[in-house]
């Protein structure tokens, strides 16, 4: 590629069909379920080749050198991460699709960070949680999601996208990713997670949208609460 | 002050399924403003910056014309006023101005773009909204033509 199509064409622009999950040929990959559908796109959403940025206040500043995650709430260490620790953590990688309430659908991404289910091990999940709040750099942004699919194996907090660190407006330098829910659960710029007894609405929960957000029917999905 | 309409705007269809924070965030974006019987708030013809969501009380829409003031509707609470001026980037259509004790949120032109570009579900139900009274409006003058024709054929 010239210097000239680096400028003018989208690198994350896809121009195939996406692989099936048996193409993907790396044995430590955990396949999210969902792409093993016979159809990989939900009702109601349409595929994308493209990644389009879409969020509730665009890309907060966010200082790598200063950057912590915490872990609190209903937990027996509440923990706190530099980047350079987070980093240290052991990475899993995860091929899934991505569905965004706005109705257009990703597929095939690669996502390498850290698993959610490991980030619970270390700060000791006290059996009285049941949800989980996602706490963000932009602007007090929240997200509220249920602890099973916080918990799902194909969960974790990325820091890389198909092998590149995800770039700022795509939530970098880690942004949760919960593949089994519409995208605006997986929350960008994330900064913590906080485990709770009750739920508890979110940033765009409080403003009618789903508590949990299953893509995948009954019906058009559970994107709002009031439809 | 907005705790005080968070609540009550929770009942609006506009914002149904929202929390009293969701509607509070949605308030805080604007300004809240009391008026009086008689207070105009939007003049027919004036450039648009800013729409109105009714919070309480009632407003007349009306335009003068023969120097005579023809009321078009009254606007009660949860109705927006001035969004498709605002979003067509035209001249203000009709004038408004409060019949009884009322309170308004004022969104400037920044203010409902961007709720228009972030909330999508919002977005949809402002503009389901505003081409509902559009085509309302369509069919009453359809309406009003029909019995026009009628008389000329008769």
């Amino acid at each position: 590629m010239s210097f000239l199509d680096g400028l003018i064409k989208d690198p994350k622009y896809q121009d195939t069909d996406p692989r099936k999950p048996e193409e993907v040929s790396d044995p430590d990959l955990i396949i999210s379920p969902d792409t093993r559908r016979e159809n990989r796109i939900p009702p109601g959403q349409t595929r994308t080749k493209k990644w389009p940025v879409l969020d509730a206040h665009g890309a907060p500043p966010v200082d790598l050198a200063t950057w912590q995650f915490e872990v609190d709430g209903l937990v027996e260490r509440p923990l706190t991460f530099s980047l350079d620790e987070f980093m240290q953590l052991p990475p899993v990688k995860v091929y899934s699709d991505f569905h965004c309430v706005t109705r257009w659908s990703r597929l095939d991404n690669v996502w390498t960070g850290v698993s959610t289910s490991e980030i619970a091990k270390l700060a000791g999940v006290k059996p009285e949680s049941k949800f989980v709040l996602a706490l963000a750099y932009d602007y007090g942004w929240t997200t509220n999601v249920p602890i099973e699919y916080f918990l799902k194996e194909d969960s974790l907090f990325a820091f890389l996208h198909d092998g590149a660190p995800i770039p700022p407006e795509h939530g970098g330098p880690v942004r949760l990713i919960i593949p089994q829910l519409y995208a605006w659960k997986s929350a960008k710029w994330v900064k913590g997670v906080r485990f709770l007894a009750a739920d508890q609405p979110g940033f765009w929960e409080e403003g009618g949208y789903h508590m949990r957000g299953v893509p995948w029917g009954p019906g058009d999905g559970e994107r709002f609460r009031w439809s | 002050m907005n705790e005080k309409y968070a609540e009550l705007i929770t009942g609006f269809p506009l914002f149904n399924g929202f929390t009293v924070n969701g509607t509070k965030r949605i308030l805080d974006a604007g300004e809240v403003k009391d008026c009086a019987p008689g207070d105009v708030l939007l003049k027919e013809g004036d450039s648009a910056d800013f729409a109105l969501l009714v919070l309480t009380g009632t407003l007349e829409v009306f335009v003068e014309r023969n120097g005579q003031d023809l009321i078009l509707t009254e606007a009660q609470p949860g109705t927006i006023l001035g969004e498709l001026a605002l979003i067509c980037g035209i001249p203000r259509s009709a004038s408004v101005r409060a019949k009884e004790p009322s309170t308004v949120l004022e969104w400037s032109d920044e203010t409902l773009r961007t709720l228009l570009l972030r909330d999508r579900s919002l977005a949809h139900r402002i503009f389901r909204q505003a081409l509902r009274t559009l085509v309302e409006k369509e069919q009453s003058l359809i309406d009003e033509l029909a019995k026009g024709q009628g008389a000329v054929n008769r």
